[in-house]
């Protein structure tokens, strides 16, 4: 692109006066040699002249602002999800027992140790979801919650108090254990690490869920009884003669500890289940307050 | 209300700048929406009454983008300019009504070209050209006048002119250069040439 073609796109706003001091400089010397872009100037000066006198500036009506200001307030306040969901979860730390955080990361880190002096690398993902089922079968229910009339009656539905806690303290032992396994890889080959790290996601999903739906429609002693029994069953199978008594049905039960898909579809149902619970049993004592 | 808070409120409601405005109004500060009304409301008015020609349907479209600005205004990026922005949010409005409408007979009457005083002052030729300027200002589609609108009264530069019809800036030159020709097609047709405009 040469010069003139270049200054003849900056004219219009040469014209306007909104050019840079250094465009301003390299028109106003174009224009000293250049008859078209003179003639072209002329004709966007006279365009300037002529908006300038037909556009007249007005004042908008008051009612505008008023009208515009009454809508807003009688709009719910809108946040964005995301901002809310952080709300609603930070609100939700004061209220999850305190004990869960420094017991959690106590036997986490106990975990670690026994891998490292055991040198058995499975140990801690043994440990983990027995960990996070413990925790989760401690997050709700007038059992644990200190304020339970309170949380009833605020606006935040019990299904997002649900839901935020258990990302909380689910979201919490996963940081632990990724942060551990990084520091395995400082003795294990990180090859070795990986998998069993991703091994682990779906059966702690699995045990959580177990634990937090067992917690409230049962108890929350049940909860860790029949999730920690489940989950040493998968290792009594594996490694003694239990299988051979229990056959077929033992087969069945350890594929499906090593089938994530199937993992993550049976606690899909299990939260669906627990949410139409929660939801239910949130408006029943609703309408009995 | 004692003096000197009149005159702390009046001098703090100064120094505080347009894209700090936008963040209070983005935490629900219905104070600086009025404020920023209060700057902006007269131009951005003015504009949307430019292109719908009609003082209601412009009432309704200010609203909305006050409504929009509300809404929106978190998602200000700081390095733009925030007067861009404001436009931008009622040109997108107002045009989006204007297509709505195209289908409806215009009111032409309600926003007559009222010729000003000083046209008076300007000697013949010079008359006739600011009439056939007119003309064919008002021949272009409302897509090149509100470019020409922008640049010359709104002073906005060739960025800020893209931000706000949303299009780049190639564009933006383009629709310039159209709305010359045009321009120069109507004077040309009229018998005057180039040199005639000197
Ligand atoms: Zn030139």
């Amino acid at each position: 692109m040469n010069k003139h073609e270049k200054i003849i796109d900056l004219l219009p706003f040469y014209a306007s006066g909104t050019l840079s001091a250094n465009e301003q400089t390299h028109v106003k010397q174009h224009l000293s040699a250049c008859e078209e872009c003179k003639a072209e100037l002329e004709l966007w000066q006279g365009l300037s002249q002529v908006i300038h006198s037909d556009y007249e500036s007005q004042t908008a009506p008051p009612y505008v602002l008023s009208q515009a200001l009454e809508s807003i307030q009688s709009q719910p306040v809108r946040t964005n999800f995301f901002v809310k969901a952080w709300q609603i979860i930070r609100s939700q730390v004061p209220l999850v027992k305190k004990e869960i955080w420094p017991a959690s990361l106590l036997i986490l880190v106990l975990g670690f140790v026994v891998t490292l002096i055991a040198d058995r690398l499975a140990f801690i993902y043994a440990v983990a979801p027995l960990v996070s089922a413990a925790g989760l079968a401690f997050i709700y229910g007038q059992e644990h919650d200190p304020a339970y009339e309170l949380t009833l009656s605020t606006p935040i539905s019990q299904i997002q108090i649900l839901a935020a806690r258990s990302a909380l303290v689910f979201g919490y032992n996963f940081v632990i254990v990724t942060l551990l396994s990084g520091g395995l890889t400082v003795q294990y080959p990180a090859d070795l690490v990986l998998p069993l790290m991703l091994e682990w996601i779906a059966p702690m999903t699995f045990l959580s869920t177990l634990g937090l739906c067992l917690s409230i429609f049962s108890n929350s002693g049940n909860a860790i009884f029949v999730s920690y029994l489940l989950w040493l069953g998968k290792y009594l199978l594996l490694t003694s003669d239990l299988q051979a008594l229990l056959g077929q049905t033992g087969v069945l039960f350890l594929s499906f500890w090593q089938n994530p898909a199937a993992l993550y579809f049976v606690s899909a149902c299990l939260l669906l289940l627990l949410f139409v619970f929660v939801q239910r049993s949130s408006k029943l004592s609703q309408q009995l307050n | 209300m004692p003096m000197l808070e009149i005159a702390l409120g009046k001098m703090t409601e100064q120094h505080i700048d347009d894209a700090h405005l936008l963040r209070l109004i983005s935490k629900g500060d219905e104070a600086a929406l009025v404020t920023l009304h209060e700057r902006y409301g007269g131009q951005l008015y003015s504009y949307a009454l430019r292109i719908l020609k009609d003082h209601h349907v412009a009432d309704d479209v200010l609203q909305d983008s006050l409504l929009v600005i509300w809404q929106k205004a978190g998602t200000f990026r700081k390095e733009g300019s925030v007067r861009a922005w404001l436009f931008s949010i009622v040109h997108n409005k107002a045009m989006k009504t204007f297509r709505g409408r195209a289908s409806s007979p215009l009111d032409e009457t309600a926003l007559e070209t009222i010729p000003s005083e000083f046209e008076t002052e300007e000697s013949k030729l010079s008359q006739e050209r600011s009439s056939l300027l007119r003309a064919g200002l008002d021949g272009l589609s409302v897509e090149h006048r509100t470019v020409l609108e922008l640049v010359f009264y709104q002073g906005m530069t060739m960025k800020e002119v893209a931000q706000v019809c949303n299009v780049p800036v190639g564009t933006v030159k383009s629709r310039l250069n159209y709305a010359k020709n045009g321009l120069k097609g109507s004077l040309s047709r009229a018998g005057m040439t180039m040199e005639d405009l000197e």
